[in-house]
């Protein structure tokens, strides 16, 4: 919301003192004697959550109301709340000062006018910004089906599956086939980034895990080389015939969680486990990097944030496992982190520790 | 008082041949009516829609839904689809490059349409596509409609996506193309959900109504009679009830 923003440039006058998101402008006729001499530091009527007209301890009104998802209260007035009986000081602080709730509610339905026309300016400007991705889009789909249609063209009759088809190709045909599937995958990551209501776009269909989890890995298993010049593998583990109704958006979850373990994977390779339960699949991915603290567990799914002990470790921008969570949500899964330190272990300065990254898939998901 | 009783007793003794005649005429009345009231309606109506609908399930000849749907891709880019292989698997392809917003009528007629978003409305060509998707919803809400885009990432036209029965990227290869029709023509031509949509909104008709609507869809399976203005039945009022009618009497047709 750039609202707060727009308001602060003083281009647009407050009749009152207000609060926007945080942003306190004193309006058009100041700050009241009384809040700049008793709230200086802090005010009451900020903290409260309550909506409509409140009295604050000093006697003077404030009104509280919500702008899209930004908090916007008025204060220092004189609303119907503070009565006849005050004092001649405070008279005198509210002269001119006078609200109430219709005049309240009418200027927050403005300032909402407002904010409307700022997002709808936002969203038509990012879309002709975007609109350059449409044809590179199309020809990474196209460049796709025509290298696994050449994967297909020179792999013998009897090798059916692409991983397979994978395992004898030329390394320059695994490349292909590769940074193919990877640039595609990168461009619905884009997508997503850019709205995140496209990870609900199409109904779920019937989708074998199994054939998603060895794609990815196959994909990714040696394919970028870290900053030390090691290729991780990726090995996949586990048997599952069982398919689940998904949505096409759904890959993301595993692929950001693999790619994000290659990308941080300090010794060893990464483990991607698929185990079946009683009523739903547990995948989950391993490996030995740096630590994640406690506290960051939730964190590291937030829109760029960047762990403690990997920000300095790789060029990153904190956005895959943000993508994973928004997938993830769409599909009402759960992604859990769990982080153990092996001992005292250390790489060039950075603790090591085995990160597992898991999440379940009901067999019923979609149903 | 003992006269009283007296005459109250002869009263009822009096009485007693109509209270025989009324016991014994009001089932026998009631049963009469209910029996006419059953061989008038079949008279009138022919078969009811359940009755149809469990014709073209028994009938021996099964659905060839290629055979029967009709599928339209409209876009700027036809090449982006497999139309010749389509073609050539049986399926009944009609391709727009551009629509006005004045054929939404004949595009509802569809029973599968694979729809983009920029550049196929010539009235509109940036929101065309959305507008078209909307028109289309609510003339046939029983249409199939895939929306074919490669702006999912662009914000303003998620409402495009989410209208949609199906999202696809561009190109779509063959295999992807006719797994996605086949899965709509499956759920389009359900008899069992199509029986339940023509009883459920049904029911919102009058009496004279629905009579008129079930005679008119009982003449339409008979015949060769043109479907959409022959059916008696306002299908802005009732669009959805409407579209299953027609799906019906095509299936019973078809099978017959």
């Amino acid at each position: 919301m750039l609202l707060k923003d727009v308001i602060s440039t003083g281009a647009i006058s407050t009749p009152w003192s207000c609060s926007i998101q945080e942003v306190t402008l004193p309006g058009d006729s100041g700050f009241a004697k009384t809040c700049e001499k008793k709230c200086k530091v802090q005010k009451a009527c900020l903290a409260t959550t309550s909506t409509g007209e409140g009295l604050c301890p000093y006697g003077m009104s404030y009104f509280a109301g919500a702008v899209g998802p930004a908090r916007v209260v008025v204060f220092g007035v004189k609303g119907k709340l503070v009565g006849t009986k005050i004092s001649k000081e405070l008279k005198q602080d509210l002269k001119g000062r006078s609200l109430d709730d219709s005049r309240f509610y009418e200027w927050l339905k403005s300032l909402s006018s407002l904010d409307k026309v700022i997002d709808n300016h936002i969203l038509e400007r990012q879309s002709e910004l975007l609109d350059p991705l449409h044809d590179p889009i199309r020809l990474a789909r196209q460049l796709e089906t025509i290298s696994i249609r050449l994967l297909d063209h020179h792999s013998a009759a009897s090798v059916r599956t692409l991983d397979a088809q994978l395992d004898h190709a030329s390394t320059e045909m695994k490349s292909l086939v590769k940074a193919a599937g990877l640039l595609n995958d990168y461009f619905d990551l884009v997508s997503i980034y850019f709205n995140p209501a496209a990870a609900r776009f199409g109904r779920p269909i019937s989708t074998s895990l199994h054939g998603i989890l060895r794609k990815i890995t196959s994909i990714l298993s040696g394919f970028d080389t870290g900053e030390d010049g090691v290729r991780t593998r990726v090995h996949f583990r586990g048997e599952s015939y069982r398919n689940f109704n998904l949505r096409e958006s759904f890959k993301i979850i595993p692929f950001s969680l693999v790619s994000n373990a290659v990308k941080y994977c300090l010794v060893g390779d990464v483990t991607v486990s698929l185990r079946e339960m009683q009523d739903r699949a547990e995948v989950s991915v391993v490996s030995q990097g740096p630590p994640i603290e406690e506290d960051e567990f939730e964190l590291i799914f937030e829109k760029k944030y960047r762990g403690k002990w990997s920000r300095d470790l790789r060029a990153g921008e904190g956005v895959g496992l943000y993508l994973a969570k928004i997938v993830a949500d769409a599909h009402g899964i759960e992604i859990s982190v769990s982080s153990r330190r092996l001992g005292g272990q250390k790489i060039g300065g950075t603790p090591l520790a085995t990160n597992t990254f898991r999440f379940e898939l009901p067999y019923q998901i979609n149903r | 008082m003992v006269e009283l009783m007296t005459k109250a007793f002869a009263w009822f003794e009096g009485a007693s041949g109509w209270a025989n005649f009324f016991g014994i005429a009001t089932p026998v009345v009631g049963i009469f009516f209910a029996i006419r009231k059953k061989i008038f309606r079949k008279k009138t109506a022919g078969f009811s829609m359940s009755e149809l609908a469990e014709n073209i399930l028994r009938s021996q000849k099964p659905i060839n839904s290629k055979l029967v749907a009709k599928i339209a891709f409209v876009d700027d880019d036809i090449s982006d689809f497999p139309i010749a292989e389509l073609k050539r698997a049986g399926y009944q392809i009609s391709t727009y490059k551009q629509v006005s917003l004045a054929d939404v009528t004949d595009l509802a007629t569809y029973d599968v349409i694979f729809l983009d978003i920029k550049g196929i409305v010539k009235d509109d060509p940036e929101e065309g596509g959305l507008k078209l998707l909307t028109s289309l919803r609510k003339i046939n809400p029983n249409q199939k409609i895939c929306a074919v885009s490669n702006k999912q990432y662009d914000v303003l036209a998620t409402k495009f996506f989410e209208q949609a029965d199906d999202v696809a990227k561009k190109p779509m290869t063959a295999h992807k193309c006719s797994d996605l029709i086949d899965q709509f023509l499956t759920e389009k031509f359900n008899i069992d959900q199509i029986e339940k949509t023509i009883n459920s909104e049904s029911d919102s008709l009058d009496k004279a109504r629905r009579a008129d609507f079930i005679s008119s869809v009982n003449r339409l399976v008979g015949s060769q009679e043109d479907l959409r203005s022959t059916l008696k039945l306002d299908s802005s009022s009732h669009p959805k009830l409407y579209e299953a009618a027609v799906d019906l009497v095509r299936l019973y047709r078809h099978v017959a």
